[in-house]
């Protein structure tokens, strides 16, 4: 394979920050790798990324050369820099800017200049390929996260690069259709033989299609080599440790002997089978408490729709006891968040009614609503009010007319990890961060009942425990939580019960352990090669490993 | 009846320039007359359009619209325009009067009547001229002009999506914009604008960068979409430019005009009937040759 990339020490630091984002970084990319970023939050995965597209390149001093072809990257033209290099940005929603499919995967031909015949011919190509075809005329604003999500990185291929450039990708997408995006993407690695550089906290799907894995920690490379062995090197590290799959999580903590380590679903059944391995429960499932407790939410029949044509929300029915933790599962566009904004009172239903506490929650005025009830949407940024994160918790102090303002402050502000951007611009901190802050501003009410839709979108495996854990502290002071979320492994170590929400209505609502163990496709990865023995095994620590080998 | 899908239409399959020209030519027509009675021809037309290509449900959305603001500008006309008569009804508040005279409210109906049929106008142009139409037609002119233009078109329906998921999710701030006094409410609505230009400006930014990075502003732009000028587009603009002559001739002989608030005294003249079934004929040009390409076909 030939050499695609050259970094050769690079350092890099932001204007005004003292610290280095990039230190010392020597990496070769060969022609044809798929390479996995891996790192924890701030360890500077976005800012290496950025170094390989020109005008991508952040601001601040730089230190030593990124070659592309053995061309000095700022030396590429502008026109062979969108020819070379492709890149997909995390959020779906920010790379188009055209109002049809056809027009936004015309636009960077058109951009370079590319006769029409030539651009027909390429949009055939490759809406065939990616299988687009069929929704070339649909308009951009009708498109689910997924189908956007391809399409973005269609506009990028049709250029056809000699490298892409991915964002975490998959970070806003449901699991499903985030495993058909990767798998797409190794699909143009395999037939197309084009190199692929990305970003990705989700390392289960991942680590099972890349050839190469590089470990950034401390600003630089502390590791360069397969995912397996990458995987091996995170399980020693006390944060990395949280980012490692739960199949090769089970072997590694086990120390289950296997000379090549499962990643995927089935190189763990097929482990399982090879070694004749045999597990057991490891702990009592944790029983619901709340079964008995009174209803905190109320739904009554509740139907809602944007334009009088289709019911969104259809007839549903729900009952949410006190202290409780519900989890609400279900694919992009199926319903969750509209479902959650009635339930929080920001919209009212054209049918039904929403009790909070017997009182119909709409009705309740705002003012006294927050102080019961607080809500974390999607999109935190669209909550956020003021210039610094202090100044959003202090406002929202005033707003709650907390009469220890200053130490609830201060708690979340320890609690959510904000010390260190209390005095940055709230639309100019990470999205893990702005997460983050959403959060804190949603729990300085302590609220009866918290609301949060995708809470953990953008975090890192680590934060997420962290928050996993501060929120169960929330829940057994008796706050009642409802959470939409795509995050399975999530769901099943902290919600109590989880729901499907399908069709415009919540089914199957069940305690969290049978609600998975009952699952085929919306599951854990542990459930899937454990469930013949322990059938509602969820989790690593749900099981002990009680034979080693034949 | 199933209404024909848009792009199926004959007017959204003329070429790009001729309907530019068509739309141009509606605009002028606009500006020519302002009696009440051609005024309305004007909305009637344009509403009978609208039906046909935008869709009953759009047009009853726009027509609601419409009424609220034919109310609103009734009101302010007939209170800015105090000094003609006859007055059919005045009001005394302390050392103020309000006089609603006959002339100034025909006057008010027909410039609200005019403005109305310039939004229905809008509406339309905004499904013909596709932005990718519209780049086509302004790209030799002002190549990166035009592809900001279109790209605007799709920003602002994203602003305008995210304006209104901003007025519900700051709720949960206590910033209700439904409660307060009319200062309170003007106040929380202004620093709601602050917040979206805010959000709006960073993904910008991104959104920029990422246009960058897919090759704009590298070469010269080319087009994918390719249009050929037919001999029905001929037809076509060739019929509308004519009853646009013929319109403009009818103006200069002062028919459909009248150039003080003080002749505004009756709603309907005899002598507007020539604009009136011009104007007709004009306005529902792309219906009556949908009936033509229509009758053309195998």
């Amino acid at each position: 394979m030939s050499k695609l990339v050259s970094i050769q020490n690079l350092s890099f630091a932001y204007p005004e920050e003292p610290d280095q984002a990039l230190r010392d970084i020597n990496l070769t990319i060969n022609s044809g790798d798929f390479l996995m970023i891996a790192g924890n939050t701030g360890s500077g995965k976005t800012t290496l990324l950025n170094h390989l597209k020109k005008e991508l390149t952040p601001l601040g001093t730089h230190h030593g050369h990124v070659l592309i072809n053995n061309t000095p990257i700022t030396n590429l033209t502008k026109l062979q820099s969108a020819q070379t290099i492709g890149y997909v940005a995390q959020d779906p929603q920010t790379q188009p800017v055209m109002s049809t499919v056809i027009d936004e995967l015309a636009f960077p031909l058109e951009n370079i200049g590319c006769p029409s015949d030539e651009i027909e011919r390429r949009i055939t190509e490759l809406t065939n390929f990616l299988g687009l075809d069929q929704m070339i005329n649909r308009a951009i604003s009708e498109l689910s996260g997924g189908q956007l999500q391809l399409v973005n990185l269609a506009s990028v291929l049709i250029l056809r690069p000699k490298l892409i450039l991915l964002d975490e990708p998959t970070s806003q997408l449901d699991p499903l259709t985030a495993q058909n995006f990767l798998t797409v993407l190794s699909r143009i690695r395999q037939e197309l033989g084009i190199t692929i550089v990305l970003t990705e906290h989700r390392l289960s799907t991942i680590a099972g299609l890349a050839n190469r894995m590089i470990l950034l920690q401390h600003q630089t490379i502390s590791f360069d080599g397969t995912p397996r062995d990458g995987i091996k090197e995170m399980i020693k590290d006390d944060q990395l440790a949280y980012f490692v799959p739960s199949i090769p999580k089970l072997f590694l903590t086990n120390r289950l002997t296997e000379s090549k380590l499962p990643i995927s679903v089935a190189d763990g059944q097929a482990a399982i089978q090879n070694a004749h391995l045999k597990f057991t429960k490891a702990r009592q499932s944790a029983t619901s408490t709340t079964d008995n407790s009174p209803a905190m939410l109320t739904v009554k029949n509740i139907s809602f729709t944007f334009d009088r044509t289709k019911n969104v929300i259809d007839h549903l029915n729900l009952t949410v006891q006190q202290h409780d933790w519900l989890a609400i599962i279900g694919k992009n566009g199926s319903g969750k968040s509209t479902l959650l904004s009635l339930l929080a009172g920001l919209r009212t239903p054209q049918h039904g009614k929403v009790y909070l506490n017997k009182q119909i929650v709409w009705q309740i005025k705002v003012a006294d609503r927050i102080r019961q009830l607080s809500f974390l949407s999607q999109t935190p940024t669209l909550q956020f009010t003021a210039d610094s994160v202090r100044h959003e918790l202090t406002t929202q102090a005033n707003e709650l007319n907390l009469s220890d303002a200053p130490t609830r402050i201060a708690n979340v502000i320890q609690q959510c990890h904000l010390k260190s951007i209390l005095n940055q611009n709230p639309f100019d901190i990470s999205g893990g961060q702005q997460q983050l802050l959403g959060l804190a501003i949603a729990l300085l009410a302590k609220p009866d009942l918290l609301i949060l839709d995708e809470a953990t979108k953008g975090l890192d495996p680590y934060t997420k425990v962290v928050i996993g854990r501060l929120l169960k502290q929330y829940q057994q002071a008796g706050t009642t939580i409802i959470m939409a979320s795509h995050d399975m492994e999530f769901c099943a170590q902290f919600a109590d019960h989880c729901a499907f929400m399908f069709d415009g209505h919540v089914n199957t609502l069940l305690p969290t352990k049978s609600f998975f163990a009952n699952n085929f496709f919306f599951t854990t990865p542990i459930n899937r090669i454990v469930r013949d023995q322990v059938a509602d095994a969820l989790l690593v620590d749900d099981i002990t490993p009680i034979s080693e080998g034949r | 009846m199933k209404r024909v899908p848009l792009q199926m239409t004959f007017f959204s399959q003329v070429h790009p320039v001729a309907s530019t020209i068509y739309f141009a030519e509606l605009m002028t027509c606009l500006l020519l007359f302002n009696h009440v009675g051609v005024a309305l021809t004007e909305v009637i037309g344009l509403t009978i359009c609208g039906f046909y290509y935008l869709g009953k449900k759009s047009m009853i959305g726009q027509l609601k619209f419409a009424a609220s603001f034919l109310i609103m500008i009734l009101f302010f006309n007939t209170l800015l325009n105090q000094k003609f008569h006859p007055i059919l009804w005045q009001f005394h508040w302390g050392f103020l009067t309000y006089k609603f005279s006959y002339a100034a409210f025909l006057y008010g109906l027909a410039m609200a009547l005019i403005l109305i049929a310039m939004l229905f106008v809008f509406a339309l142009l905004n499904q013909i001229l596709t932005p990718s139409r519209l780049i086509y037609v302004f790209s030799p002119i002002a190549p990166r002009l035009a592809m900001l233009v279109s790209i605007s078109f799709t920003l602002v329906a994203n602003f305008i999506l995210r304006f209104k998921k901003l007025l519900i999710l700051q709720r949960t701030r206590n910033l209700d914009t439904t409660s307060g006094s009319l200062m309170t409410r003007i106040k929380k609505i202004l620093h709601l604008f602050e917040i979206m230009l805010q959000d709006s400006l960073s993904s910008a930014m991104e959104t920029a960068n990422l246009m960058d990075a897919r090759g704009f502003g590298a070469a010269k732009r080319s087009h994918y979409r390719s249009y050929h000028w037919q001999v029905s587009d001929w037809i076509f603009i060739g019929l509308s430019s004519l009853l646009l002559l013929n319109m403009i001739i009818i103006r200069l002989l002062k028919f459909g005009w009248s150039r003080s608030v003080t002749n505004f005294t009756v709603a309907f003249r005899f002598a507007d009937s020539l604009p009136i079934v011009f104007l007709l004929i004009f306005f529902l040009l792309p219906i009556l040759s949908e009936g033509v390409y229509r009758a053309c076909q195998n």
